[in-house]
């Protein structure tokens, strides 16, 4: 799981993102010779896709990538080992690896290369692009934010290659399989004939193959990079898979949301991700050249208490620096007032959830909703995974004021606030400014505690302030949101030292679980053991949970073939077409 | 007028060192490690790199070293590397002038040639229905937040009339040209309805002076009286006027600049802080105010030229 509200937080993702998207058919072969391969079919490529993005591209080399932007752009740009598809779980294609398979200790996974793929300037692909792929996500001087991912493997096998078509990864120990091949086929290729042993590491991400030109090993290249206008992207000549049906895709940075939505209304742009129910509304009544589609539970959010006394980790992580030690949080003593899981408890059943989804987000012209209640940190998309017998803490005012009292806090003076030792309930929620889902539903909560006595008053703060606030424990409450991993691995989330558990959440039963849960590679057990795993978090209530979303993208329907999933907005790109006399923009 | 102009160059001098100081202490005065902020958030818990970039910018030195240090940078306009652009910041900041002041420069002439014929037919008609009526509009437009005007500018001329294109900066020549109508128009609106009521209240001082009745006495055109005579003379106030609306239109322009996918200072200035990218904002404010001062400097320059009494008035 990571956090939305800093990039920070995109760690798990990024890579996990990154493995998604992808998923194109390879087959045909280039003529040996050097050159590019003649277009197959007289009719493509042809036409100009142009997608409005929210944000720019920052960093175009995969040990560097973060943002959402960055690893979707990679996955149409690059090559991994393994593409990935996604239907109840994570599958994995070949691609840069036509075949894999585990030793019989599971430990050390087996990898057969092509050795027919070239990068966009004509150079062939290598083991030695894998090899000096894992060479940067490794080295500290490049602080890649992956480097925590390959941490399972052995440094002496990242990987080891055998002969020119054959490499091999060795890890320390065996887990989740499919967390082992994920953690190793999440990043695209790295073009070591331009990114020599040589290069300057420390300044990595100023190096014009991340920022500014870079080379490609994907179906698409990159032909423009205007920054602070677009990025276009045009078929890589030396593909050897699918051909882009597509001449040119731009990708235009327009950071207002309202200007994305005027400019997809008025057709100069084909696609939009991210469009907000009220406004989908608007689009399906007004605009019947547009359609819209859902991408699947990927988002939630969630209110997070912070279970231990901020000043308490203040204290300890002060003492720790220097150390490299992580503050234990099983050590510190409670939150004064969200310390007590029934206490936690009450403050949800005050919320009505249901009434949030209808109000916020379910469509008022068609009754769809777009939103479902969450009971934790696995993604419901991951059918499997879930544990469907969890019962939803239900909205009950008066049972919410009868636990609370039952921990003695009840109002003492009639201020209509509630109090224990003198003490009223009172606390200041952090969240995110300019959203207006969550200004909506953060007066819905506030509403809902007044019933109950609780006084709460929100802050909002700038992204970047909210996420540095999170990681220095420094709040009571956040109402913020994740973006799911598409496997399950909550170590992350809710580790006892893990940097993104900013709850500071611990249970000795939830963390026997969670070890156990990664040690096991038998299916079943797994399944039960998560299971277990979630049922005793929900208990506990160290966030409430509120909603997973699913997001809507439109797209003009003169673009043909479109598909969109959980994983990436942009499934199979090179298989969409557009017209070829597209109107002048 | 050598000596003036040189007088008037060497006082902004100490003008760049305070501002470069300002820049400097803002940044101290920030929540946090003023270094830390100047790093990649992503290298939290990588003690290696954050120790080498620390060195690298100097974050071991003594507070006063660092100071000399960071004003050194400043000074050479070397601010370091953007963490959101991933370039030089100076090589980011060149990029996004030009585009700015195009559109700063368009917006302030444009809100001109708005201002003055409207503040000039207001004093014409001082008190009758039309002033009324305009001073009701003026004022209206200087209280619309030009954020506001923006979107509304953009779905009346893009969405319900297709004239013009929404965003982006176009692939020069008329394209930009033809890109830069409404983002120009936005901030010109929104500097023109303030203007247009300084230039009506300079004409409404100058219609009452002696030379106005003369010249009406010796018979000349109610028009050659208002734009030969009166105007000249109240444009005076306006020139100083430049240096002042200069602050206005490069802050309108950070928002401006969003609304419209315009690439410049503005839209990088929003960018950094939404990162944070210290280097780039501080890099960013320190050319903003130097902008500012040059804009106040060439306006005291261009009244010294046009009223003599200025540059004899020590």
């Amino acid at each position: 799981m990571v956090s939305a509200t800093s990039a920070r937080f995109l760690l798990g993702s990024a890579a996990l993102g990154a493995l998604l998207a992808g998923g194109w058919a390879l087959g045909c072969a280039t003529d040996g010779q050097g050159t590019p391969p003649a277009p197959t079919d007289a009719h493509f490529p042809r036409g100009t896709l142009t997608i409005a993005s929210s944000t720019e591209a920052k960093d175009l080399l995969s040990p560097l990538m973060r943002s959402s932007f960055d690893i979707n752009l990679l996955d149409l740009i690059g090559s991994k080992l393994l593409d990935v598809e996604f239907d109840c779980g994570l599958k994995f294609k070949p691609s840069y690896a036509k075949s894999w398979s585990w030793s019989a200790d599971g430990k050390t996974l087996d990898i057969e290369l092509r050795d027919d793929l070239k990068w966009s300037d004509g150079t062939p692909v290598s083991a030695a692009d894998l090899v000096r792929l894992f060479d940067l996500v490794s080295d500290p001087k490049v602080g890649s934010p992956h480097a925590s991912e390959i941490a399972l493997l052995a440094p002496t096998a990242r990987p080891r290659v055998v002969d020119p078509t054959h490499v091999q990864f060795e890890f320390t120990d065996k887990n989740d399989p499919t967390a082992m091949v994920a953690s190793v086929t999440s990043f695209q290729l790295v073009p070591s004939h331009l990114l020599g042993p040589e290069v300057d590491r420390a300044s990595l991400a100023s190096n014009p193959l991340n920022s500014t030109a870079p080379v490609s090993s994907g179906p698409w290249t990159v032909s423009a990079w205007d920054k602070g206008q677009s990025l276009t992207l045009v078929p890589n000549p030396y593909w050897v898979g699918s051909a882009p049906k597509i001449a040119k895709v731009v990708f235009k940075a327009i950071p207002e949301y309202d200007t994305r939505l005027i400019e997809l209304q008025n057709g100069s742009v084909d696609m939009m991700e991210g469009v907000q129910v009220a406004d989908a509304d608007r689009l399906v009544k007004e605009h019947p050249e547009i359609k819209l589609y859902r991408r699947g539970w990927r988002n939630q959010d969630y209110i997070g208490w912070n279970n231990v006394d901020p000043k308490a980790y203040t204290a300890a992580a002060a003492a720790n620096e220097g150390t490299g030690k992580r503050v234990d949080v099983s050590k510190l003593p409670p939150h004064p007032l969200f310390g007590d899981p029934a206490v936690r408890r009450a403050l949800s059943m005050a919320i009505d959830v249901d009434r949030i989804i209808g109000d916020v987000l379910t469509s008022k012209a068609t009754g769809t909703a777009y939103a479902r209640r969450s009971f934790g940190t696995i993604t419901p998309e991951l059918c499997e995974a879930g544990n469907p017998e969890i019962p939803p803490v239900p909205h009950d005012v008066e049972g919410a004021k009868k636990a609370l009292a039952a921990v003695g806090w009840t109002d003492t003076n009639g201020d209509g606030v509630i109090d224990k030792d003198g003490v009223p309930f009172r606390f200041t929620m952090i969240a995110p400014s300019g959203n207006p889902r969550r200004t909506a539903v953060a007066a819905l909560v506030k509403a809902s505690f007044q019933e109950i006595g609780v006084d709460m008053q929100m802050e909002w703060l700038a992204n970047a302030a909210v996420g540095d606030r999170l990681r220095h424990r420094d709040f009571d409450a956040a109402f913020s949101g994740w973006s799911a991993m598409l496997w399950v691995d909550p170590s992350s989330a809710w580790g006892k030292d893990s940097e993104m558990n900013f709850i500071s959440y611990y249970d000795p039963k939830a963390s026997a679980l969670l070890d156990e849960g990664l040690r096991t590679s038998d299916p079943g057990r797994t399944r039960s053991v998560w299971s277990d795993f979630q049922a005793t978090v929900y208990a506990d209530q160290p966030y409430t949970f509120l909603y997973w979303m699913d997001e809507i993208d439109a797209v003009n329907a003169r673009v043909s073939d479109v598909q969109v999933d959980v994983v990436t907005p942009y499934r199979h790109l090179e298989a969409w077409s557009v017209p070829e006399d597209a109107p002048a923009r | 007028m050598g000596a003036y102009v040189l007088r008037r160059v060497l006082l902004t001098i100490p003008l760049v060192v305070a501002v470069a100081a300002l820049v400097w202490g803002l940044l101290q005065a920030m929540p946090g490690d003023y270094c830390d902020s100047f790093l990649d958030p992503e290298l939290n818990g990588r003690p290696e790199a954050v120790a080498a970039l620390r060195h690298a910018l100097g974050c071991d030195l003594p507070l006063g070293e660092q100071f000399l240090a960071a004003m050194r940078s400043i000074l050479t306009l070397d601010f370091g590397v953007s963490l959101s652009q991933r370039a030089p910041v100076r090589q980011v900041l060149a990029a996004a002038l030009p585009r700015t002041l195009l559109l700063t420069g368009t917006g302030f002439v444009l809100g001109q040639l708005l201002a003055i014929p409207i503040g000039v037919f207001q004093a014409a008609r001082q008190g009758r229905a039309a002033d009324v009526g305009l001073s009701m509009v003026t004022l209206a437009f200087y209280s619309l937040p030009a954020f506001w005007l923006g979107v509304l500018l953009q779905l009346l001329l893009t969405l319900v009339w297709r004239l013009f294109p929404t965003s982006g900066v176009g692939n020069g020549g008329w394209d930009t040209a033809w890109h830069l109508v409404l983002p120009a128009t936005t901030l010109a609106l929104a500097s023109a309805a303030a203007d247009a009521r300084y230039v009506r209240g300079a004409m409404l001082e100058v219609i009452r002076q002696d030379y106005i009745r003369t010249a009406r006495a010796k018979g000349a055109s109610e028009a050659r009286v208002l734009l030969v005579h009166a105007l000249r003379n109240a444009l005076l106030p306006t020139v100083a006027l430049f240096g002042l609306r200069l602050p206005y239109l490069f802050s309108g322009a950070v928002l401006v600049e969003s609304i419209y996918a315009w690439p410049g200072l503005g839209r990088v200035l929003y960018a950094g802080i939404s990162l944070p990218d210290l280097p780039l904002i501080s890099g960013a404010f320190f050319l903003f105010a130097m902008l500012v001062a040059a804009g106040g400097l060439l306006a005291d320059l261009a009244t010294a030229a046009v009223d003599p009494r200025v540059r004899l008035d020590r």
